[in-house]
């Protein structure tokens, strides 16, 4: 008999259908509750394979638990609980259901023993992102999530090619270690890398997070890419190919975040940053490079649910997150400006919280690498990083202005839910005893010893003195309300001109053929129905009549002669 | 003609002060108690403070470039972006 095994994620997905029919109220409560569920059912088992079935002769293991999978898993089901009581702070059913499809989606990835099952869950988990930007009432974001509903299916076509190639090369289907030189491995890890916003990939997480709602652009940053980089960890470990990949990435994404206006476009380039850290840590491969990456994916999804969530909260109350428009807005919303200012050291590594712990671990993994390249945009990125998403915005939001305002802070669900993610992060960042304890690899690493601690607070500590005495000279640039043009202004631009252009054309083709057409079916019906209308009338006086007639009589004569002959 | 907004002074010399004191506190650790490791960049004392004046430096640089190289500017009377097919 075929069993179905469950799947924590499998619990997300039938939830976001019962949640499109549940009222407003118990919205929140019920993505938690589900998130709890899946949270105790993965706790629950033993590390192993669920009973597999065949289905048209390949294995699908819909549960595969071991410590890889359950550290992503935590980290996203504590996230999701964070995301369903944020969901309180509004009135959106469709986006509820959305990122508990995305989730669910994601988390069913994780879980999946086989090639075919993550990649229908990871497909799900995409098509799900786009819904969350459809939902987002945000302007302009229906066209967003049709850009990332096309992402995501150029990603849903490489994984399906790569698997094809794979089934046919191995008649394997397992989810283990790939080789990128084969055909098939090559497929799935350019889809992969799509997932993870490679460079030339990753204008798709800041389009969709800007364009997303305050608590969606949350959901997309926790869920999405992080995804991709469990995969990498589970597929590509040690391949070398995504270490320059990975400092690519660091590399533009911190240059993006220093220069964007939109502070949610900022602090997405910072997570596509700080996930090219994972990605080129996964790519050096060694047992403590890999521990840092996947410790690093961890505390990544808590520091930048704190910042995309505090940032929404601002976004939620003046409209607007763009660094040139925040001027004074502490004054107006006092605790979300300081959950801004929290969330922006905890995105950048600052001691004491969780992503020091695991930012130290990778400069300990990277010093082990053949250049100090590695090493040395590990530790750059910190510094831009605390540039980029906390000083930049604090002079902004702390700007000192005339008269009293009154206060408008974001709602009390959106609130609570930031302060959950920033507890998180301290709880990590001072006690990271547990999280060593999740790692798949046995680590004593002592984050704070001195000897890595003073060089970190030295790193910080001058990057903030410099740039803050560049800034009082003038010398850094001045906060005015721009767009930065990235690789998708040639889709969004002239491309999408050169398509429309390209629409009109073929409509024009097509309307001269369908009407030549239109005149041509009715010259035809009209020859038609005159030949018809002729012979409906054989026996009318006339020439045409009897030669029917005797054209007849003629017939029956040849078939009666033809009888006898 | 749009007043000038408000000066940041305020915020940005505490936050002087205060990257300040981390700095020193961290240099002063380093070179006198640190013994030069690999991971003061390049095997000196001190190396991480130059990492982040040079990353200061350079996140300026990159910000200015890129602004001026790649950014379009959105209309500030309605908000409206000049040029977006977003």
């Amino acid at each position: 008999m075929f069993e179905i095994t469950l799947n924590p994620g499998f619990v997300c997905i039938l939830t976001a259908l019962v949640v499109l029919a549940t009222p407003r109220m118990a919205r929140p409560a019920l993505i938690t509750a589900a998130a709890i569920a899946a949270l105790w059912l993965m706790l629950d088992r033993e590390f192993g394979a669920a009973q597999a079935a065949r289905q048209m002769g390949l294995p699908v293991v819909l549960l595969e638990l071991d410590a890889l999978n359950r550290i992503f898993g935590i980290a996203m089901l504590m996230a999701l609980i964070i995301v369903g009581i944020a969901t309180g702070a509004r009135r959106n059913r469709a986006e509820d259901a959305a990122i508990l499809l995305l989730a669910g989606g994601a988390v069913s990835a994780l879980f999946v023993g086989d090639l075919v099952s993550f990649v229908a869950a990871a497909s799900l988990s995409g098509i799900a992102a786009a819904w969350i930007v459809f939902a987002s009432p945000l302007p302009n974001a229906s066209r967003s999530g049709a850009r990332l509903l096309i992402w995501f299916g150029l990603e849903g076509l490489l994984f399906l090619v790569g698997v094809a190639f794979q089934l046919a090369a191995t008649a394997s289907s397992d989810f283990a270690q790939l080789e990128a030189g084969t055909i098939g491995g090559a497929f799935i890890l350019a889809a992969l890398l799509f997932r993870v916003g490679a460079p030339l990939a990753h204008v798709w997480i800041k389009d969709a997070i800007a364009h997303a709602s305050p608590v969606g652009g949350a959901a997309l940053g926790a869920f999405s890419s992080m995804l991709g980089v469990y995969a990498l960890a589970r597929l590509y470990p040690a391949e070398q190919v995504l270490a320059p990949i990975g400092m690519a990435m660091a590399a533009l994404g911190a240059a993006l975040a220093l220069a964007e206006d939109d502070l949610r476009r900022a602090s997405a380039s910072g997570l596509t940053a700080q996930t090219g850290l994972c990605v080129m840590l996964i790519g050096i491969g060694s047992p403590l490079a890999l521990a840092a990456a996947e410790g690093h994916a961890f505390t990544l999804i808590f520091a930048f649910l704190a910042l995309h969530l505090a940032l929404g909260a601002v976004l939620g109350r003046r409209g607007s997150v763009r660094a040139s428009q925040l001027e004074g807005a502490a004054r107006f919303m006092p605790l979300s400006a300081a959950l801004v200012f929290f969330a922006g050291l905890a995105a950048a590594g600052a001691p004491g919280l969780a992503t020091y712990v695991t930012t130290a671990i990778a400069l300990e993994a990277a010093a082990q690498w053949l250049t100090p390249a590695p090493f040395a945009i590990v530790a750059a990125l910190a510094a831009a990083l605390l540039i980029a998403l906390m000083l930049r915005p604090v002079l902004q939001i702390y700007r000192s202005g005339p008269g009293h305002v009154a206060r408008n802070e974001a709602p009390f669900s959106m609130l609570l839910a930031t302060a959950m993610a920033a507890f998180f992060c301290i709880s990590i960042g001072l006690a990271p005893g547990w999280l060593f304890g999740l790692l798949p690899t046995e680590l004593a690493f002592q984050p704070y010893e001195i000897e890595r601690v003073a060089p970190h607070l030295e790193l910080l500590g001058m990057a903030g003195v410099v740039f803050l005495a560049l800034r009082s000279v003038r010398l850094t640039a001045r906060e005015r309300a721009l767009r930065i043009l990235d690789v998708d202004a040639i889709y969004r631009g002239p491309a999408a001109d050169a398509g429309r252009w390209l629409g009109v054309v073929l409509l024009r083709f097509y309307g001269a053929w369908l009407a030549q057409w239109r005149r041509l079916s009715s010259a035809l019906g009209r020859a038609l129905e005159r030949a018809a209308s002729m012979s409906d009338r054989p026996y009318r006086a006339g020439a045409w009549p009897v030669a029917q007639l005797l054209a007849v009589a003629g017939a029956i004569a040849m078939a009666l002669l033809w009888q006898r002959l | 003609m749009k007043p000038e907004p408000p000066r940041s002074r305020g915020i940005a010399g505490v936050l002087f002060v205060v990257f300040a004191a981390v700095a020193t506190a961290g240099l002063a650790i380093d070179l006198l108690v640190l013994a030069p490791t690999r991971f003061n960049l390049f095997a000196v004392n001190g190396g991480r403070a130059m990492l982040g004046a040079g990353v200061a430096a350079v996140a300026a640089i990159v910000a200015i470039g890129l602004r001026w190289a790649l950014g379009r500017t959105l209309q500030d009377e309605g908000g409206e972006r000049v040029r977006d097919h977003a």
